[in-house]
């Protein structure tokens, strides 16, 4: 019988007592291919949280002093990630000075059918380009295209856009990913595994003439290594960044830039430790006022990634900024002579190898077909490409010019072998007929003893003079006081920009001397450069 | 990597404890308090996949009447198809799956049960942080009557089938249900209803609830909701067929309290860890009749979040 005040059901044998005594905190198992991304941002710094959560698969792209990015649906709701379930990958408008905002929606609805990424926008902002999914290829990326129909950014509305086309150069049997539009939208750069590259993803470049697309030539092995090149991106003075895994550098992909010098880019110059982690660093996108930059970063061991924000000196170019900091970095670790003997300008190919262009959209129909899974002609690769605003010319010619123009830097643990690939003279004879230096201005005076009459430099002998600035205009300065002394200034146009230099001495140890006084005063990135007959020597023998 | 499988190992052993604790313990899913707060998915088939996590509910009774275990688990399946080449998405299909057990020793029985169930999620919204879900599950009762049972001579041990039937809304702000629960009991009568503890009545549940960002940064979110139950033998709603639940989350943690049937107080605590939470739940005495339901009754819960996220911040656990 069961006393209903004496259940033996409970008692004894039948009792559970369980108790979890749990201190230890566990951590998720999850694979590296799901990452804990967060945001950091920098001034110089890496250490200043911004926020925790928020998705960058692919970086920011600038939009009209906006930035957008790709990120989860989850974010921008009325309530806190937490708290949700799912959500979908979309873009958004943020402000670059509150990032951690959770912003709007940049494009109305949801136009692809899978996770936009890699895009770039036209410096009119006017077609947006972007990588995703091959529809009838899962697992292959291709490039497509969308025109802004309708905007109204100050009241945060979301873009209207036209439906997708898929770009003619690609096609369903390659990757073709992360396209970067130039200035001017007359050439576009991406990241590609066609055959016939130097291995993995490489660096492509197809023209566009205003109404037709060329055919995609790869940038060359001067650029392109075995390794991937991935996250090309053009700023507005077209010079280019992209990330690659074949260089020496501080581990797993690392920025890079190349300078654009008119007629092509600069030798790739790794942005060191001012952008480069031992993870991957990538997507680095500039603004086009040449004041902010943001990248990722991925973290080497828990794979977070991170988005880091780079800003400029009030009034200096972010561009300049970061690739004088890398050649200063550079400088250090290897000397100014070193520096020098591999400034080589390495001009890609900036025409169509054939002279030929592809057909445009309206001549592809499958191919637009396939983009937008029914019949449609494209309206964006027939139209000419809008006038964009004007750039710095070159004197010499029609192409974009970049104001300054340094040698190469590679990173603190340069691998020999690539290092002598790079200073090979051999590759860049043409290069150097190209580069001549051309004098502007000759005002140097003997009023050191040690100084070189300039008149006196008319016997092929070699002086050295400390670079301290270079600038898109001439200053037409005589002489600069520094430290207290008043220098002589030796101006000259060298790449498309004006170069101020100070000095010029026989001795190169004397020249060394004058470059810290410069530093200490505040010229952070002088340097020592070599001239004979007044113009610019590049030759790495004359430092020996 | 070393610290993820000792994680796994720890959780592994974790897991097994709790499965020895089901075997000797007991648990009726109408019995206990705690899952109506932890583990709804008992509640409402729907709920099965509704999260986009795998997520492992344990939970048994350490002090007080009717000792009892339950376990649920419950994700939705996956549809590795989306994404680049470099950023590996996971996307998941519209379908999910759970599944529950429990053991329950009541005055003069035994209950162990078990179900199985299916649901079919339909994004709403661009974002589509939203879902309609519809949702079916098919569970079994063991009943036994032990030895010195006042049921023996009367009953005997005997296994009832049941069918339940649900549809959940949830989104970022709110979320509503309704399911019928132990739709056969309309085409039998083999077990006697007049005994809940051997039989599964026909009931009707609704819930639903809305979140209240009180604070973004601090995360701090309030979420007041409703159960109303309704079966064939309180088929005339009073207050005795509602239950109000407060739950109120500043970060990780959950604090908040249940008023079961609007007479018996229990108040609860649940905090996070990136993979796992622990609860608790004190089940205040109510207007009860018997004695032993006169105590206190402690209930301790333990989730693990399973599995990988399509979400990119898979370390921080979700609610």
């Amino acid at each position: 019988m069961i006393n209903k005040n004496n259940r033996c059901y409970r008692s004894g044998k039948f009792q559970t007592l369980i108790v979890l005594l749990i201190t230890v905190k566990i951590i998720a198992g999850s694979p590296a291919a799901y990452a804990n991304q967060t945001i950091f941002a920098i001034n110089q710094k890496k250490d200043t949280i911004l926020d925790e959560g928020l998705l960058f698969q692919d970086g920011v792209i600038f939009y009209h002093d906006n930035v957008v990015i790709v990120s989860s649906s989850e974010r921008h709701q009325k309530m806190i990630p937490g708290h949700i379930s799912f959500g979908t990958k979309r873009t958004y408008l943020l402000d670059p000075e509150n990032i951690e905002s959770t912003g709007t929606p940049f494009i109305k609805g949801i136009p692809f059918a899978h996770n936009p990424s890699g895009m770039s926008v036209s410096a009119r902002e006017q077609i947006l380009y972007f990588t995703v999914q091959n529809e009838k290829s899962p697992g292959k990326t291709n490039i497509y295209a969308v025109n802004i129909l309708e905007e109204n950014i100050p009241a945060k509305k979301p873009v209207k856009i036209s439906d997708p086309v898929l770009l003619p150069f690609c096609n369903d049997r390659y990757n073709d990913q992360h396209p970067a539009i130039s200035s001017k939208g007359d050439f576009l750069i991406f990241s590609s595994d066609r055959s016939g590259g130097t291995g993995g993803y490489d660096l492509y470049l197809v023209n566009n003439n205003g109404a037709k697309w060329g055919k995609p030539f790869s940038l060359g092995k001067n650029l392109n290594t075995p390794d991937d090149e991935l996250y090309p991106f053009l700023d507005h003075k077209n010079n280019l960044y992209f990330s690659s895994g074949g260089y020496s550098g501080y581990g797993k992909l690392d920025l890079f830039i190349c300078k654009f010098n008119g007629d092509g880019w600069d030798q790739p110059v790794n942005l060191m430790e001012k952008c480069n982690s031992g993870g991957n660093d990538i997507a680095i996108r500039v603004n086009d006022k040449g004041t902010i930059a943001f990248y990722l970063s991925q973290d080497n061991t828990n794979s977070t990634t991170k988005l880091f924000r780079v800003e400029a000196d009030k009034g200096k170019d972010i561009s300049n900024e970061l690739y004088s900091f890398a050649l200063a970095e550079y400088e250090n670790i290897y000397g100014s002579e070193f520096a020098l003997s591999i400034e080589r300008r390495i001009p890609f190919p900036y025409e169509p190898e054939d002279g030929k262009y592809l057909s445009t959209g309206s001549d592809s129909p499958a191919e637009v077909k396939q983009a937008t899974g029914k019949d449609q002609k494209s309206n964006i690769i027939d139209q000419p490409l809008p006038s964009e605003d004007p750039i710095v010319m070159a004197e010499s010619g029609g192409q974009p010019s970049a104001p300054e123009e340094k040698p190469v830097a590679l990173d603190k643990t340069v691998d020999p072998d690539r290092k002598l690939n790079q200073v090979d003279v051999s590759k860049t004879g043409t290069d150097l007929k190209q580069s001549e230096p051309t004098i502007r201005n000759v005002v140097v005076k003997t009023e050191n003893t040690h100084q070189v009459n300039i008149e006196e430099e008319k016997n092929d002998r070699v002086i050295f003079r400390v670079q301290i600035t270079s600038t898109r205009n001439p200053t037409n300065k005589k002489s600069i006081e520094i430290d207290g002394s008043s220098y002589p200034v030796f101006e000259y146009l060298y790449k498309g920009a004006y170069r101020q230099t100070v000095g010029g001495y026989h001795d190169l140890e004397q020249a060394k001397s004058l470059q810290k006084i410069c530093r200490n005063s505040g010229y952070n990135q002088a340097f020592v450069a070599a001239f004979k007959n007044n113009e610019r020597v590049t030759d790495p023998s004359v430092f020996r | 990597m070393i610290q993820n499988r000792s994680s796994r190992k720890f959780r592994l052993i974790l897991t097994c404890i709790l499965f020895t604790g089901l075997l000797y313990g007991q648990q009726v899913p109408k019995g206990p308090v705690s899952y109506k707060v932890f583990a709804p998915l008992i509640l409402n088939p729907a709920i099965a996949g509704s999260k986009d996590f795998t997520r492992l509910h344990m939970q048994t009774m350490v002090s007080g009447a009717n000792n009892s275990q339950a376990i649920s688990i419950h994700s939705r399946f996956r549809s590795n198809n989306s994404g680049t080449a470099e950023t590996d998405d996971i996307s998941f299909s519209n379908f999910g799956f759970g599944g529950y057990a429990f053991h329950e020793m009541m005055e003069n029985s035994r209950n162990i049960g078990g179900g199985i169930s299916g649901a079919f999620h339909l994004p709403l919204g661009a974002a589509r942080v939203s879902g309609l879900s519809i949702g079916v599950s098919a569970h079994a009762l063991y009943n036994i009557i032990p030895a010195g049972s006042e049921y023996v001579g009367t009953f005997e041990n005997s296994m009832t089938p049941g069918v339940d039937l649900g549809i959940l809304y949830y989104g970022p702000v709110g979320f509503a249900g309704f399911s019928s629960r132990n739709l056969t009991s309309l085409l039998t009568d083999s077990i006697p209803r007049i005994n809940d503890e051997l039989s599964l009545p026909l009931e009707h549940l609704f819930f639903g609830g809305l979140k209240f960002l009180v604070s973004r940064s601090r995360e701090i979110v309030f979420e007041p909701s409703l159960i109303v139950n309704v079966n064939d033998s309180l088929i005339d709603a009073t207050v005795d067929n509602l239950t109000p639940i407060l739950k109120v989350y500043v970060q990780n943690a959950c604090f908040g309290a249940i008023l079961q049937n609007f007479h018996a107080p229990s108040f609860f605590l649940q905090y996070q860890f990136p993979t796992f939470y622990l609860g608790v739940l004190a089940k205040l005495p109510g207007k009860e009749i018997l004695l032993d339901n006169r105590q206190v009754r402690i209930e301790l819960s333990l989730g693990l979040n399973l599995g990988n996220s399509a979400r990119s911040n898979a370390d921080q656990y979700r609610w």
